[in-house]
């Protein structure tokens, strides 16, 4: 790599890359390794906490049906088409939290207590090896149930599940878990800069919570919020709306095909975020 | 009584440095009641009319004030149980000159004291501001409602404290917890109103202490009960208060014992 | 060239004041009160490779931060670092393959699971090849007899034994510079000596350079060989471990007990002070960087009839207590 002119190094970096990568997976699949091995001391209380978070969500599920139904519809949405959104928002962070939530979870207190100049002591880059050291199963529970929801919703609707639509759905899952990560690492990054991550934390939440029903319901300043500033319409709405067919005219007007790309910049700016708040602890100290 | 006012006091010189978590606290919480009150009127559509009986007014109205008595009637005390078990600070509270129960229930009502006043009343006027807040509410339910809301805050306390104290078995409540707030969540009526549940969830109710924490007494402040019913709710609250008073000591002293003897 | 070079670096901290009280909220978020704090000031040193150095310092001296800066987690405000030749924040991942550290306070071994799968996890994040790693888990699990706990979990272990593997887990990957910070805190007489001697027989046998925190005098009297003082973010004394006590050492103490007095000429003198002379009991106070026992004993020897005598040897924990005081401007 000393040159970087010619296609030849172009490839070999490449190759650098693809080497990297192939390491820190290695990496995450033996941390993983050992972090199941060391929560089979307490496997019943992880099966059980599994259990409660899923009965947690699933209970949301049941009070939306129960609102909703009683109400035949909210905004034009029917019931099934809201648990739908939901479904959809808590797959996108479920599977987020897979990959990001130890690290917005363990970061701030690492920070604190010096914890985290153990990870710069270490030869590794340090988003790559956060990742890695971070991965968790928790989130099992939340998937699971989502798919159920999902399996069942698209019955009640009366939607084939076809490939096509299992495509679409992929594409829709997987911009919203790169928005959502982008979240967890606008968190985590954060806390770098300062002492208490809450308001962003709280604003994180909240707009969880918005996207849990149909955007259109909320005034104008929160759609519009919720589409430029924190890009959660991108999640679920506007491609569900679309997949749907829902004849509305909420939000900032049909935006679903937008949504990968808004989640990939989003994502990346988060990356970015993440890596220069790390330099800057590094200048500043704890 | 003195070593309240003593809790209170230092409390108070604790949290009375206004801070800025305070402040996105309560504005989170405004933001939770504007995210409801949407909801409803998303759920009521244009034409409005009324839904089980209830018009769109008095489910605003309902939003605001189950706000409010969820804010006041909520405890931390199975999380503090939680945490002092598995920090071992659980013996030397054993050591403090009052029962730990007592100790726990000042200390949880002191943080909500400060809770209520900085983020439930806040977040609630600014909300009752917004939307406005169209409701005939006599003096005398306003009293009773406060009786009946301190009944709730005494069986959310010691429902917790009964559960909470398992941990001396399970060193975990994490899982507690969640189905704690499950139940609530369902049960309370601190979302769903128990107006719009299908006949069984509503049968269910009846037999569990939850519908008195939040429902209950927002109920008899909205004067929706004849004389014999709240007389009712008030003979249901104060069962429900003697039956888990009675479970939360029995359990507590078996629990007790256990730290005593295997040092926690 | 040295193994490490610190060039007049300084480093400034940002530090944010939270002002109390209602008026303030707005205060503090918008325009919060900024104050730069000096953590080390314009200090220069260098270690040659093989080199056991002590830091001594009292809290917030700067010790840390150093530290810190050398290992490559924080940047030097000015002034230029390199350790082995590359700069150790510039390159921080090339760097820190080079080194070892051990921060008392914060355990790196996951306590759900026995030390030897911390160790494996070390053995991948570090890249170290199957052979050697099995020669030093091994060797290390031997010198520091560890073979009774090592399939034990971390949170079973005592603080000695947790720490023992703390101080192998930085050794695994043979580093050429280690940073030991506060590595006997809170440890057992037994602990702290296997500790000890399995630094001191790794810097004999592998050449480690050491570079070791503490506030126990015991540790660094029997590892260091060199010695640096930092107080207030600057160097107060660098320099041999013996040049230390020589330089600090205050008074020695001898107390002699005789059968009878010689004659009753004083033996007071520039190096030597009588504090008690009573009942057969003389008690003298001399300073060893003027006088050597023998000397002592032959001056006072010339006057008294000796039957027996005992001396209180000069502690480093009273040197550097002095030390601290007259910094701090005490009697």
């Amino acid at each position: 790599m000393r040159t970087v002119n010619g296609i030849g190094s172009v490839g070999e970096a490449v190759k650098e890359v693809v080497k990297e990568a192939a390491w820190y997976l290695r990496l995450t699949r033996i941390f993983t390794g050992k972090a199941v091995k060391a929560m089979l001391t307490y496997r019943f209380l992880f099966v059980i906490n599994c259990i409660s978070q899923a009965l947690d969500y699933a209970v949301a599920f049941l009070l939306m049906w129960v609102m909703i139904s009683a109400f035949d519809s909210l905004n034009g949405w029917n019931a099934c088409e809201v648990m739908l959104l939901y479904a959809f928002s808590l797959f996108a962070y479920g599977i987020a939290g897979t990959f990001f939530f130890n690290i917005m979870n363990h970061l701030p207190g690492q920070i604190w207590r010096g914890g985290f100049d153990d990870v710069l002591i270490k030869p590794v880059k340090v988003l790559p090896y956060l990742l890695s050291s971070s991965f968790i199963c928790n989130y099992i529970a939340h998937i699971t149930l989502s798919i159920l929801v999902m399996g069942f919703c698209f019955h009640a609707l009366e939607m084939p599940v076809t490939l096509w639509l299992l495509l679409k759905i992929l594409r829709i899952l997987f911009s919203g878990s790169l928005i959502y990560g982008g979240f967890f690492l606008i968190v985590s990054g954060s806390a770098f800069l300062v002492t208490r991550t809450d308001a962003l934390f709280h604003i994180m939440f909240f707009f969880r919570e918005v996207s849990y029903y149909p955007l259109s319901v909320f005034p104008k300043v929160i759609q519009i919020i919720a589409t430029v500033l924190v890009p959660y319409g991108f999640i679920n709405f506007y491609p569900l709306r679309e997949l749907l067919g829902k004849e509305e005219a909420g939000g900032l007007g049909d935006l679903a095909g937008w949504s990968p790309v808004v989640a990939l910049v989003f994502f990346a700016a988060a990356c970015l975020f993440f890596c220069r708040s790390a330099r800057q602890y590094k200048s500043s100290g704890s | 009584m003195g070593l309240c006012r003593k809790i209170l006091s230092i409390s108070f010189k604790e949290k009375s440095i206004f801070r800025f978590d305070y402040l996105v606290s309560t504005l989170f919480s405004f933001f939770h009641i504007v995210l409801k009150v949407y909801l409803w009127k998303g759920l009521y559509g244009i034409s409005g009319g009324t839904v089980n009986g209830i018009a769109l007014n008095d489910m605003l109205v309902y939003s605001i004030l189950s706000s409010f008595t969820a804010g006041i009637t909520k405890t931390t005390v199975m999380n503090d149980l939680n945490d002092s078990v598995l920090s071992g600070s659980i013996s030397t509270n054993l050591l403090l000159p009052i029962g730990l129960k007592k100790y726990l229930f000042v200390g949880s009502v002191t943080k909500n004291f400060f809770l209520t006043l900085y983020g439930t009343i806040p977040s609630v006027l600014a909300a009752m501001l917004f939307f406005g807040f169209h409701a005939r509410i006599r003096p005398v339910n306003i009293i009773l409602y406060l009786f009946s809301v301190t009944m709730g805050i005494l069986i959310n306390f010691l429902y917790n404290f009964l559960f909470g104290s398992s941990v001396i078995w399970f060193r975990n409540a994490f899982f507690l917890n969640n189905i704690n707030s499950v139940l609530l969540n369902l049960f309370s009526g601190s979302f769903v109103p128990l107006w719009f549940f299908p006949e069984p969830l509503k049968i269910l109710s009846v037999f569990l202490p939850f519908r008195y924490i939040v429902f209950e007494p927002i109920a008899v402040l909205l004067d929706t009960k004849s004389v014999e019913e709240t007389a009712g709710v008030f003979t249901m609250q104060f069962f429900w208060l003697l039956l888990l008073f009675c479970a939360a000591t029995f359990v507590w002293n078996r629990g007790r014992n256990k730290i005593m003897i295997q040092g926690g | 060239m040295s193994l490490i070079e610190v060039d007049h670096v300084s480093k400034n901290y940002d530090v944010i004041l939270q002002r109390s009280g209602m008026e303030n909220v707005w205060k503090n978020i918008f325009c919060p009160d900024r104050k730069v704090v000096c953590a080390v000031q314009d200090i220069s040193f260098a270690i040659e490779a093989g080199e056991l150095v002590g830091f001594i310092g009292e809290n917030g001296a700067g010790k840390s931060t150093t530290i810190k800066m050398i290992s490559g987690i924080l940047f030097p405000t000015s002034g230029r670092i390199s350790v082995a030749g590359i700069c150790p924040y510039l390159k921080r991942e090339k760097n820190a393959r080079n080194i070892g550290a051990v921060f008392g306070q914060r355990s790196r071994l996951n306590w759900d699971l026995p030390m030897l799968d911390s160790f494996e996890l070390h053995k991948e994040i570090y890249r170290i090849d199957s052979g050697s790693y099995r020669k030093n888990v091994d060797r290390f699990i031997e010198m520091l007899h560890m073979q009774d706990f090592c399939n034990t979990p971390v949170r079973q272990l005592s603080l000695g034994q947790r720490m023992k593997a703390e101080v192998a887990l930085s050794m695994l990957h043979e580093p050429a510079i280690l940073y030991l910070d506060e590595p006997t805190i809170g440890l057992d007489v037994l602990a702290k000596q296997q500790i000890r001697e399995f630094i001191k027989e790794r810097n004999r046998l592998e050449g480690i350079t050491t570079i070791l925190t503490s506030h126990d005098m015991k540790d660094l009297d029997s590892i260091c060989k060199r010695i640096i003082i930092l107080s207030k973010g600057s160097i107060l004394f660098d320099g041999s471990m013996e040049r230390f006590k020589q330089e600090y050492t205050k008074e020695s103490v001898a107390e002699f007990t005789y059968a009878e007095k010689r004659s009753d000429q004083d033996i007071s003198s520039g190096s030597v002070r009588v504090i008690l002379d009573r009942e057969h009991r003389l008690v003298v106070g001399y300073s060893p960087a003027k006088m050597t026992t023998a000397q002592l004993v032959e001056t006072v020897s010339a006057r008294y009839e000796i039957n027996d005598f005992t001396i209180k040897a000069p502690d480093i924990e009273d040197m550097v207590r002095g030390i601290y005081e007259r910094e701090e401007g005490m009697p």
